[in-house]
C-alpha cells in the first residue's frame, strides 16, 4: 500500500485495459513528464495565465491513474493559481517534482 | 451500433475513456482537440458525444454550441467531462447545451449507466421526431382531403336553386365541412323542394354521407319523384353510407306554388316555423320521425304531412347549431326566443332580424361553427315564371320518337320497369313539366297489365277490407309462378300546338269485358278498383281498349306552353 499511488484505481485499470495496460503507463509517465516540465517552464518564463489550465489537466490524468500524490498537489497549484495566488506556488511545484519522480518511478516498475 | 465521439485532448484520460466505453460494446471515435471534434462530429454522425470542457484551441463550450446549433431535428446528447466542479462551471456546461457531467477519476459504471441513460434518451427523441414528421404529414394530408371533399361537395350539393328568389340562407364557413347541408331544387311540375340536413360528425365523415345524398335528392327531384321516394331512397343509401352511430337530421319541404301547399317531413332537427303573413301567426313543423341512415327500409316511416299555404308566407329553418349558441354566461338562444323572435320579426327581414338577434346572442365569441339559417318564401306563381324556372334545353334533345319494350316472365317476377320508362321520357323537356301525370298513366296501365292482364288476379277482391289482404297474399303468390310479357309501345309526336303522347301496352293475358268495366264504372258501382280506369280517363284526352281486352292505348296531348 502505497501513499503515492492507488493501488485499488490500478487494479481497476488493469481489469479494464487488459492488453493496454502498459501503454496506458506509459503513454501517463510520456504525457505527465511533458506537462510536469511545462509547467516548470511556464513559472519561470512568467505565463502565469497558463498555469490554471495545464495544472488542471495534470490533475485529471494523475486522478484517473491513480497517481494520488500528484493529483492532490497539481489540485493545490490549479487552486492557487486561479486565485492569483502566487506566494506559496514555488514551492508546491518543488513538491510536485518530488512526488512525480516517487510515483513515475512505481509506475515504471509495473510496465 | 451506437457511436460514441470522445473528445479529450489529455491522452492519458482519452485512452482510458475510449477503452471503457469500447468494453460497453459502443463504437468509439476520437479528437485530441475541439476542432478535430467538429470535424470527426460532421464526418461520423455519432449518436453521443463525451466532450471535455478544457481544450486548448476550441474549447468544450463551444463544440458544444455549434452541435446544438447544427443538428435540431437529430438530438446528439452530449455529456461533459471534466473534473471542474463549481455552480458557475456546471451551469456554462447547461448553457453550452450539455446534458450531464462525469468527473474525473473516471468510474466505469457511473459512464456505463449514463451512456445507457443518453442512448435511450436520444432513440426517444428520434421516435418522437419521426412521429412527429408522420403527424405534420397526416394533418396536411386531412387537410387537402377536406379541402378535396369540400370542393367536391360544393360541385355537387351547391348547384341547386340556392341562388333563387325563394331561398335565402347562411350556412358556416365550410373551411372544415360542419355536416350541415342545404339542397334545394324544382321538380319537373315547378315545385321547389327544399332539404336541410345536419350530419353527425363533422369532416370527412359528414361529406361522405352528404355525396349521396345530394346526388338523390338532385337526381330523384329531376325525374319527378315524390317527397316520400326521396326520404325512402335518402335513408336506404345513407343506412348503407355510414358508419354505425353515425345519421343524418333532416327537414325536407315541398311547395307548391300552384296548389298553394306545402309538403314537409322533419326527422331530428329542430321545428322549422311557417310564419302565416296574413295573421302573423305562426305553425311549427316539428319533428315527428327519427333522423335518415337509422331505420332499415321496412321500418323507416316516410308519411309526409301537407298544410295549406298564400304567396307572402315564410318557413324559417335552423339546426340545432343555431338553437344552442350560447351567450357568454352559458344560457342558450333556445328554440322559444326563435319563435318569438320569428313572430315579432318585420315579415320581409325575417331572416335578417333571426340573424342579427343571434349574432348579438353570441357577443363576441367567435363559435361560428354550426350555424345554418335559412328562409323559404312562398312567391306568387306568377313571381315563379318570372324568376325563370329550369330552361328547357329543346334542341339536342328526343322530339319525335317511338319505342317498343317487352318485359318477359323473368324481368317481371323482380324488375320495375317504371322508372326507367320514366327517365326515357323526361329525356324529352317538354314532357318534363308533366312528369307526375306520366308516371301515374304508366302506373296505372302497367299495374293493370301485370296483376289482372298476366296474373289474371281478379281486382273486385279489393272491395273489401279482407278481400283486399287475400287479393296481396295472391298476388305475391302469383308474381312467383308468373308466365307471360307486358310490352310498351311509346311514341312522341309533335304538332304546332304541342304535342301527342301514344302509350299502348299489351299483356299476355286473355283480355277481360272492358265494356261491362266501362259501363260500371259509369254508374259508380265498383270501389276500389274502378278508380285505376276513372283515373285514366281523367288524366288522357283518349282511352281504348282493344280486342280481345288485352291491350290499352292511351293518347295524352300536351301544350308547349304548359311550364
Amino acid at each position: 500500500m502505497s501513499d503515492h499511488v492507488d493501488d485499488e484505481v490500478l487494479q481497476g485499470l488493469r481489469e479494464i485495459m487488459e492488453d493496454g495496460f502498459t501503454e496506458l503507463l506509459e503513454v501517463f509517465l510520456r504525457e505527465s513528464a511533458a506537462q510536469h516540465a511545462q509547467l516548470q517552464t511556464l513559472w519561470r518564463s512568467g505565463d502565469r495565465a497558463t498555469i490554471v489550465g495545464l495544472a488542471h489537466s495534470l490533475k485529471g490524468s494523475c486522478a484517473n491513474i491513480g497517481a494520488k500524490g500528484c493529483a492532490g498537489i497539481a489540485a493545490e497549484v490549479e487552486k492557487l493559481a486561479h486565485q492569483g495566488n502566487w506566494d506559496e506556488v514555488p514551492s508546491l511545484l518543488q513538491a510536485l517534482d518530488l512526488e512525480m519522480k516517487v510515483a513515475h518511478g512505481e509506475l515504471s516498475r509495473l510496465c | 451500433m451506437t457511436r460514441v465521439l470522445v473528445a479529450e485532448d489529455n491522452a492519458t484520460d482519452r485512452l482510458l475513456l475510449a477503452r471503457i466505453v469500447e468494453r460497453e460494446g459502443y463504437d468509439v471515435i476520437t479528437a485530441v482537440d475541439g476542432h478535430e471534434a467538429l470535424s470527426r462530429f460532421a464526418e461520423h454522425s455519432p449518436d453521443v458525444i463525451l466532450l471535455d470542457a478544457m481544450m486548448p484551441g476550441l474549447d468544450g463550450f463551444e463544440v458544444a454550441r455549434y452541435v446544438r446549433a447544427n443538428s435540431h431535428a437529430d438530438y446528439v446528447p452530449i455529456v461533459f467531462l471534466s473534473s471542474l466542479t463549481g455552480n458557475e462551471w456546471l451551469h456554462r456546461c447547461l448553457d453550452a447545451g450539455g446534458d450531464d457531467f462525469l468527473s474525473k477519476p473516471y468510474n466505469p459504471i457511473v459512464l456505463k449507466a449514463k451512456l445507457q441513460a443518453l442512448t435511450r434518451l436520444r432513440e426517444q427523441q428520434q421516435q418522437l421526431a419521426v412521429q412527429r414528421l408522420e403527424l405534420v404529414r397526416l394533418q396536411s394530408h386531412l387537410l387537402q382531403e377536406q379541402m378535396v371533399a369540400k370542393s367536391v361537395f360544393d360541385n355537387i350539393a351547391h348547384t341547386g336553386k340556392l341562388k333563387g328568389p325563394f331561398v335565402k340562407h347562411l350556412l358556416s364557413p365550410m373551411s372544415v365541412f360542419n355536416g350541415d347541408v342545404l339542397l334545394a331544387a324544382h321538380d319537373p311540375s315547378g315545385d321547389l323542394l327544399v332539404l336541410l340536413g345536419d350530419f353527425t360528425g363533422h369532416g370527412l365523415t359528414a361529406a361522405i354521407g352528404a355525396l349521396p345524398l345530394a346526388d338523390i335528392f338532385y337526381g330523384m327531384t329531376a325525374k319527378g319523384f315524390n317527397v316520400s321516394d326521396i326520404l325512402r331512397e335518402s335513408n336506404r343509401k345513407l343506412r348503407v353510407v355510414l358508419p354505425p352511430g353515425y345519421f343524418c337530421c333532416v327537414t325536407m319541404l315541398r311547395l307548391s306554388l300552384r296548389k298553394n301547399t306545402l309538403e314537409y317531413w322533419n326527422g331530428g332537427l329542430p321545428a322549422a316555423i311557417l310564419v302565416r303573413h296574413a295573421r302573423q301567426s305562426v305553425y311549427e313543423i316539428v319533428s315527428r320521425h327519427l333522423p335518415l341512415g337509422i331505420l332499415d327500409d321496412q321500418n323507416f316511416v316516410a308519411t309526409t304531412s301537407m298544410v295549406e299555404v298564400e304567396p307572402g308566407d315564410r318557413i324559417v329553418l335552423c339546426t340545432d347549431g343555431l338553437v344552442e349558441v350560447e351567450d357568454s354566461a352559458g344560457t342558450m338562444f333556445g328554440h322559444e326566443q326563435l319563435v318569438d323572435v320569428v313572430r315579432r320579426a318585420p315579415l320581409s327581414m325575417v331572416f335578417e332580424t333571426v340573424l342579427a338577434k343571434v349574432q348579438k346572442h353570441m357577443a363576441n365569441q367567435a363559435r361560428t361553427d354550426d350555424l345554418t339559417l335559412v328562409e323559404v318564401t312562398v312567391l306568387d306563381a306568377v313571381d315563379l315564371d318570372r324568376s325563370g324556372g329550369d330552361s328547357l334545353g329543346i334542341s339536342g334533345s328526343p322530339q319525335d320518337w317511338k319505342l317498343s319494350y317487352e318485359l318477359g316472365a323473368r324481368s317481371l317476377r323482380g324488375f320495375n320497369p317504371l322508372p326507367m320508362l320514366q327517365h326515357i321520357l323526361m329525356e324529352t323537356p317538354q314532357l318534363r313539366s308533366r312528369a307526375s301525370e306520366i308516371y301515374t298513366i304508366l302506373a296505372e296501365t302497367y299495374s293493370n297489365a301485370l296483376e289482372h292482364g298476366v296474373m289474371g288476379l281478379d281486382s273486385s277482391l279489393k272491395d273489401s277490407a279482407e278481400g283486399f289482404a287475400t287479393y296481396y297474399a295472391r298476388r305475391a303468390k302469383a308474381l312467383e309462378g308468373l308466365a307471360g310479357f307486358i310490352r310498351f309501345e311509346l311514341s312522341n309526336e309533335i304538332d304546332s300546338s304541342g304535342g301527342v303522347l301514344t302509350l299502348r301496352v299489351t299483356d299476355s293475358g286473355s283480355g277481360f269485358d272492358f265494356r261491362k268495366a266501362a259501363r260500371e264504372s259509369k254508374n259508380q258501382q265498383s270501389g276500389y278498383h274502378g278508380r285505376g280506369m276513372m283515373l285514366l280517363h281523367e288524366l288522357c284526352d283518349e282511352v281504348t281498349y282493344e280486342e280481345p281486352g288485352n291491350s290499352v292505348l292511351v293518347r295524352f296531348k300536351w301544350s308547349a306552353d304548359h311550364v
